[in-house]
């Protein structure tokens, strides 16, 4: 396979108009036949839109009839098209590697809009490199990996439950491994979720129990990602399973924790209601098996008792175990926002300021009030109640981003404590309503129309305390009227956003994928690659991306499923050829290449360095630090790129 | 021009580039959610209300702001600076009004008359009558000692020149 390798190069290049984005700007028959001039030079075209079906036609046609062996073709971004040409190259019978393109587009047409002839000037430039590189061009054969049929799923929320199932109803073999002792995330915590009112427990634990039974899931509870090593198909995983100290042989029975003496906040309950150091988080959790928090046992062994089935073991340790998955989806959720950040507002500090969660458990009927909604400060129900938008959220003082869910669940809450308490008087203080999606919109209009809930539009400056009552005194300015006012009120409710979780930096260079400006884990194309992320093999479900509501993660999670199962169906992938090499004739060991690698992919092996190919992302890192010349990246070899700089020096 | 008001108003599109370049950088990016006015001590007691300072700025109502009496109740207390969402440091924009409108012999008579006692005596405070014939009943002498220094009105004088203030009519 190596056409045109030492033939004589026969080059043809293709200049495109983009309808009126290169043309309107560019003399694109100048350029051309400036190209016709270059050594080498076949022929040179230009057209109004090289990558449609006429475009491409003309590029195999012209292969074949003039026998060229290399293309240039200067058109947009080679993020846009190379695909394209490489596959028209293909199919015309010569290597996709011998099409090199120049963005006369994006680095000309676009950005030297008001001086045409100056464009037209550098669009001659980029192609007189394009074809200086065109010459040196080596044909490159794509390696294919074997892909393990086997996933990996970090995170049990509902975006992983859904990426699981899915995963493991196709056939798949899953392991979902969740830090905390069950599955469900936070929509276990939620009460009612909108715009439909269906309970949250109601509606997830049947998906928590399909996991716990399904064949194909090996559910990891308490258990963490502490290793990745591998590429694609063959990730290689270091999970802890932290101990328990009780085993499968639990039964869920829960006499345990009732002779448990030890009563420490329940984290479940974001610590309004308690639990035993012996405990399930809440009573429909997945697995029900006990834990023994270590943190705050006292060791008194009345557990060990009482325990039927002899399932309590004080002597078990953490406990390492290795899987090996072709394929990684990463549902690892969100925290909610600290509002203590938010000191104007007095949470921590005003005993009736809470959060939008800690309200959803207080309203929640097996929450640990019983559904009662009661007042921190004095255990009365509260007569009025205030919600604050946007706590944590579209503020450049803490995250800029919106978080998408709290006008709507503050609206459900709103909704679902005036059903049951239709005299108190309820407040949503907002900037925007954004009630976007499917039946939004109308479950807003109800709240406001038939609920009578009063929607203020003003972000509040502060709030008061009144020492004696601890009575709220809410300050807002009614923007619409134009009035500052102070509202009184019993409890006020503050609508956390979400944020990455605390641990996402340390997955990230676990994982070694990348994260956006707002620190959530970052897709590879914001709108045509939404799933998956710039380390091949590996996929993001949920709110691990971006904040999102329970519709958008579900679909997420599915979507991750489906992503992943690509190149598990198939069973091979091919990767990039676009690769770093080590000449050993040149290396001398110096590990230079080694320490400047950020993906682990270079090793020396006696004394001589060696790139796995399936780890190099082609970033070219290491054949800048090499300092002999022997380390080089196909495709941009340093004799290809020096070729590129004379010409863009020198006229041919 | 695109915009009118039904009540007939000037409207200065370019007000806004004006109030950034002399110092009110990030108005543009205010959303009017009004944290700033509920924020504000000094909007509490009076008609001042800095979100609609910044929104008039921000259609180019010049007129309208520039001869209003509200940009000179602001306090420079800071709170809406420390608590606006988007930035907007709404206390530079104020300051940065203030300047233009005093260029515009936009001037409170107070404020002058507080200027004109800084120019003649080198402090607000300036003796009267009243003042010395107390100091006299302390048994004080009439005149307090730093209030005929030349020496410190030379120095205020030094800065009203760096300042540019010396030159405004007052």
């Amino acid at each position: 396979m190596v056409e045109g390798n030492k033939e004589e190069p026969r080059i043809g290049v293709y200049i495109c108009h983009c309808g009126i984005n290169i043309a309107g700007v560019i003399d694109v028959e100048e350029v051309a036949k400036y190209a016709g001039t270059l050594k080498n030079v076949v022929l040179s075209k230009d057209y109004k839109y090289m990558c449609s079906d006429p475009g491409q036609e003309m590029i195999i046609k012209d292969i074949k009839e003039h026998n060229l062996n290399r293309i240039v073709v200067a058109a947009c971004s080679p993020r846009m098209h190379e695909p394209t040409f490489r596959a028209a190259c293909e199919e015309a019978g010569i290597n996709p590697f011998l099409m090199e393109m120049s963005n006369i587009r994006e680095h000309s047409s676009w950005v030297h809009m008001k001086e045409p002839e100056k464009a037209t000037e550098k669009a001659k430039d980029l192609v007189r490199m394009a074809v200086a590189k065109a010459r040196l061009l080596e044909p490159l054969e794509k390696p294919k990996v074997k892909v393990t049929d086997k996933a990996l799923v970090i995170g049990g929320g509902i975006a992983g439950i859904q990426a699981s199932l899915d995963l493991a109803d196709q056939g798949f073999k899953v392991y979902l491994v969740e830090k905390s002792p069950t599955i469900g995330g936070k929509m276990a915590m939620l009460d009612k979720t909108f715009p439909t009112m269906d309970c949250s427990a109601c509606i997830l634990t049947p998906k928590m129990v399909d996991v716990a039974r399904h064949p194909n899931i090996e559910l990891l509870t308490y258990s963490e990602v502490k290793e990745i090593d591998g590429f694609i198909g063959n990730f290689k995983v270091k999970v802890e399973k932290k101990p328990r100290f009780v085993t499968d042989d639990c039964t869920g029975c829960g006499i345990c924790a009732d002779v448990c003496p030890v009563e420490v906040p329940n984290e479940f309950d974001l610590g309004l209601g308690t639990r035993k150091a012996i405990y399930v988080p809440f009573p429909q959790a997945v697995p029900l098996i006990y834990t023994i928090d270590q943190e705050n046992c006292v060791g008194c062994g009345m557990c060990l008792n009482v325990c039927d089935p002899d399932a309590i073991n004080f002597d078990s340790g953490p406990e390492e175990i290795e899987i090996e998955v072709g394929t990684i989806i990463v549902a690892t959720g969100f925290d909610i926002f600290d509002a203590r950040r938010k000191e104007e507002y007095g949470y921590g500090i005003y005993d009736n300021v809470i959060n939008g969660l800690e309200f959803e458990r207080l309203i929640n009927a097996s929450g640990p009030s019983g559904g009662k909604l009661l007042r921190p400060s004095d255990g009365k129900e509260p007569k009025s109640i205030g919600f604050i938008q946007c706590v944590g959220s579209r503020d450049e003082a803490t995250n800029k981003y919106c978080s998408r869910v709290c006008c709507m669940y503050a609206i459900k809450n709103a909704r679902l404590y005036k059903e049951k308490h239709p005299e108190t008087d309820i407040y949503i203080f907002y900037m925007d309503i954004r009630a976007f999606g499917k039946g939004y919109e109308e479950f807003y209009k109800i709240a406001q129309d038939e609920y009578g809930i009063k929607f203020i539009r003003g972000r509040p400056g502060e709030i008061l305390e009144d020492p004696q009552t601890k009575n709220l005194i809410l300050r807002v300015e009614d923007t619409l009227l134009g009035e500052t006012i102070e509202v009184d009120l019993d409890l006020v409710v503050l609508s956390v956003g979400m944020e990455p979780p605390k641990d996402a930096e340390k997955l990230q260079k676990i994982l070694r994928i990348s994260r956006g400006a707002d620190g959530f884990f970052l897709e590879a194309h914001p709108k045509l690659r939404p799933i998956d992320t710039l380390t091949e093999g590996v996929f993001l479900a949920g709110t691990a991306q971006g904040p999102k509501d329970i519709p958008d993660t579900v679909a997420q999670g599915s979507a991750a499923a489906a992503r992943a199962a690509i190149p598990m169906s198939k069973g091979e992938v091919e990767i990039e050829p676009i690769l770093a090499e080590a000449d050993p004739e040149k290396c001398i060991g110096c590990r230079i290449c080694e320490r400047v690698c950020d993906f682990g992919a270079i090793q020396i092996v006696e004394r001589k360095a060696r790139v796995n190919q399936a780890l190099c992302k082609g970033c070219g890192g290491c054949a800048g630090a090499c300092p002999t010349g022997a380390m080089q990246i196909k495709h941009f070899s340093d004799n290809q790129i020096m070729a590129m700089i004379h010409a863009a020096f020198k006229e041919d | 021009m695109a915009l009118r008001t039904l009540k007939p108003k000037k409207i200065d599109p370019s007000f806004i580039n004006e109030v950034k370049a002399a110092g009110g950088k990030n108005i543009g990016a205010c959303f009017q959610c009004g944290t700033c006015v509920s924020s504000c001590p000094a909007g509490l007691v009076t008609t001042y209300k800095i979100r609609k300072i910044l929104r008039k700025t921000s259609l180019g109502l010049k007129d309208d702001v520039l001869k209003s009496e509200d940009i000179w109740k602001c306090t420079t207390c800071l709170a809406c600076y420390d608590r606006c969402p988007r930035g907007v440091e709404p206390v530079e924009v104020i300051l940065a009004i203030r300047n233009i409108a005093v260029r515009h012999g936009y001037f409170p008579e107070k404020l002058k008359s507080n200027l004109r006692n800084i120019i003649n005596a080198g402090q607000l405070v300036t003796l009267t009558d009243d003042i010395s014939g107390f100091r006299v009943e302390l048994g004080l002498s009439e005149n307090s000692p730093h209030m005929k220094s030349s020496k410190a009105l030379d120095e205020v004088n030094k800065i009203l020149e760096i300042t540019g203030i010396e030159g405004l009519e007052v």
